[in-house]
């Protein structure tokens, strides 16, 4: 259900730690995308924009400190009202890379852990040594 | 086969058998409970091999509810056991508790946290290091607070209340000690826990010095090399400490629809003289279709006397149950019966009432509740109880102190309270008592 998502994010990681010449060829292109992309003028985050309709982010939503989660709320509403107006925001108030963290990320990764090892708990077979 | 009382056979082996069994019933008063103790790295271990396959294994922390910080977070903590610890989930050690075939329990008291594990003899260093695991590093995550621990807190909380009993041990308590041991044992609704109380608890009271390990079913060097094992990293820490009790008494009405009970008493420090008090006061059937022959037995079951001990303090009550015309006369009786005390103890009402206390003291330490007893009495004092003390202290109360603590009971202010439909429940000054 994450899967797109999260298979992106680990791609992205496995590319800069693992290959670093394709590193060097994608990473221009990464910034070309968020840019085309334009999430950022409308003040998002990258993973404000992570789809919410299923049970694993829901849960690593309600996981965020209360003031991350305030802040995504406001940042989404601002976004839907943008959107409405058909405007972006004033230039100097574009999100800055800085600015753009992974905060749903840690803890949708936990969420999708647990679910695994339970999964596993719940289909293992003994086998007797 | 049935030997005449007259044979001389019969004689010598009836005379033998008193004679032995005499001589073993000294000899077991005189050995002690069975305990071998040790200290391995600052944490006191006491250890009972008894012979069979199952072991037991208790971690008893001086975390009790009467040493809360936060209201509610003594709570908290105990319901944290078992949870989330960097080495292996909460799911992890619940799984691989079935699969090995064990149990494991956490419980709160007012004095202490006890943790306790038991297991197939051959599974100790499992269950050793996870039970040293959840000990010495649980996660403590918010997210298991809010998801997990939370509603069990709540669950706790609504389970007592369906208990007219606890509800009036809890009020009592209040009405008795006000801090400290008068605390709620559970989170109340009103109590705002956040997970940095839990942690800031966890880290002032799971350390080594607010620690003993207990166990039966396993011998001191195998305990010992586990403790230096997975407990040496552990924080060290200074022992939890609370101010003394102090009695102040005082009725206390709880309107409840869990069932009707009046209940009263005082506390004061821990005296055998309570414990033979209760004891000839009695109450509490110790045989089917009969209520036994103390004093309260009139009551035919409706009331019984208590002894419920805390470390430096104990509290003796006498609890009245059943509909409100019956606590009533229930409650009358009991003031009746220390009346009678009070106008002296026949000898052999205090025999009798030495030998039930004697049998009381002693059962409380066995078994596996008795365990985490054992645990509590050695980390409050610092060594496994004698039985041989026990019973010499319970041997040498005198018919007059059991004589003056009923009266003492009698004109002095006790504490009460009277839960269910309060309307109808007599108050305690109106059975003679002051509140």
């Amino acid at each position: 259900m994450t899967g797109s998502y999260l298979r992106t994010y680990f791609l992205a990681k496995y590319i800069t730690s693992n290959a670093p010449a394709l590193a060097k060829l994608v990473t221009p292109l990464q910034g070309f995308m968020i840019e085309t992309n334009g999430y950022r003028k409308m003040g998002l985050r990258y993973d404000d924009l992570i789809a919410e309709e299923n049970p694993i982010v829901q849960k690593a939503i309600n996981r965020l400190p209360l003031k991350e989660y305030y802040d995504r709320n406001f940042r989404i509403r601002r976004a839907h009202q943008l959107s409405l107006m058909h405007q972006l925001l004033p230039k100097d108030e574009y999100l800055s890379a800085e600015e753009d963290v992974r905060y749903l990320t840690p803890y949708i990764l936990e969420v999708e852990a647990e679910m695994k090892e339970r999964e596993y708990f719940d289909n293992m077979t003994v086998v007797k040594k | 086969m049935l030997v005449s009382p007259t044979s001389a056979c019969f004689r010598r082996a009836a005379s033998s058998s008193v004679r032995t069994t005499t001589s073993r019933s000294l000899a077991t008063a005189a050995a002690d409970l069975g305990f071998e103790t040790s200290t391995v790295d600052g944490i006191k271990i006491a250890t009972k091999d008894i012979a069979g396959p199952i072991t037991t294994l208790s971690f008893v922390i001086k975390a009790g509810s009467r040493y809360a910080t936060v209201p509610g977070v003594a709570h908290a903590l105990q319901r944290f056991a078992y949870q989330n610890t960097p080495k292996r989930s909460g799911l992890r050690l619940t799984r691989e508790t079935e699969l090995l075939g064990g149990s494991l329990t956490s419980v709160l008291t007012r004095d202490s946290i006890v943790l306790t594990a038991r297991f197939l003899k051959d599974d100790l260093p499992y269950f050793f290091e996870a039970l040293s695991d959840v000990f010495a590093q649980p996660t403590l995550a918010r997210h298991e607070l809010a998801e997990i621990v939370a509603p069990l807190l709540k669950l706790d909380a609504k389970l007592a209340d369906a208990e007219a009993a606890f509800v009036a041990s809890e009020a009592i308590n209040s009405a008795a000690y006000r801090k400290g041991l008068g605390l709620p044992l559970y989170a109340q609704a009103t109590d705002s826990i956040s997970i940095d109380n839990v942690r800031s608890y966890k880290d002032a009271a799971y350390t080594k010095s607010n620690l003993v390990i207990v166990a039966s079913g396993t011998d001191i060097n195998t305990l010992s090399d586990l403790v230096s094992t997975y407990l040496e990293t552990a924080p060290a820490g200074t022992a939890s400490t609370t101010n003394a009790s102090t009695f102040y008494g005082g009725e206390l009405r709880i309107p409840s629809t869990a069932g009707n009970l009046l209940t009263f008493g005082v506390a004061a420090e821990p005296s055998p003289t309570f414990n033979v008090l209760a004891s000839v006061l009695g109450g509490a059937s110790s045989i089917k279709w009969s209520y036994g022959a103390s004093l309260l037995s009139a009551t035919a079951g409706k009331a019984y006397a208590k002894v419920t001990p805390y470390s430096g303090s104990s509290l003796l009550t006498v609890t009245a149950t059943g509909s409100p015309a019956e606590i009533k006369s229930a409650g009358a009786a009991a003031v009746d019966a220390l009346k009678t005390v009070a106008t002296g103890v026949s000898p052999e009402i205090l025999k009798k009432g030495i030998a039930g206390a004697k049998f009381d003291a002693l059962s409380a330490l066995e078994g596996a509740a008795g365990l985490a007893s054992v645990g509590e009495i050695l980390l409050s004092s610092g060594s496994v109880p004698a039985a041989a003390k026990i019973i010499s202290e319970i041997e040498s109360v005198t018919a007059d102190s059991v004589k003056s603590l009923a009266e003492k009971i009698l004109s002095e202010k006790v504490a009460a309270a009277a839960v269910g439909k309060v309307s109808e429940l007599p108050y305690v000054d109106e059975l003679g008592l002051k509140a």
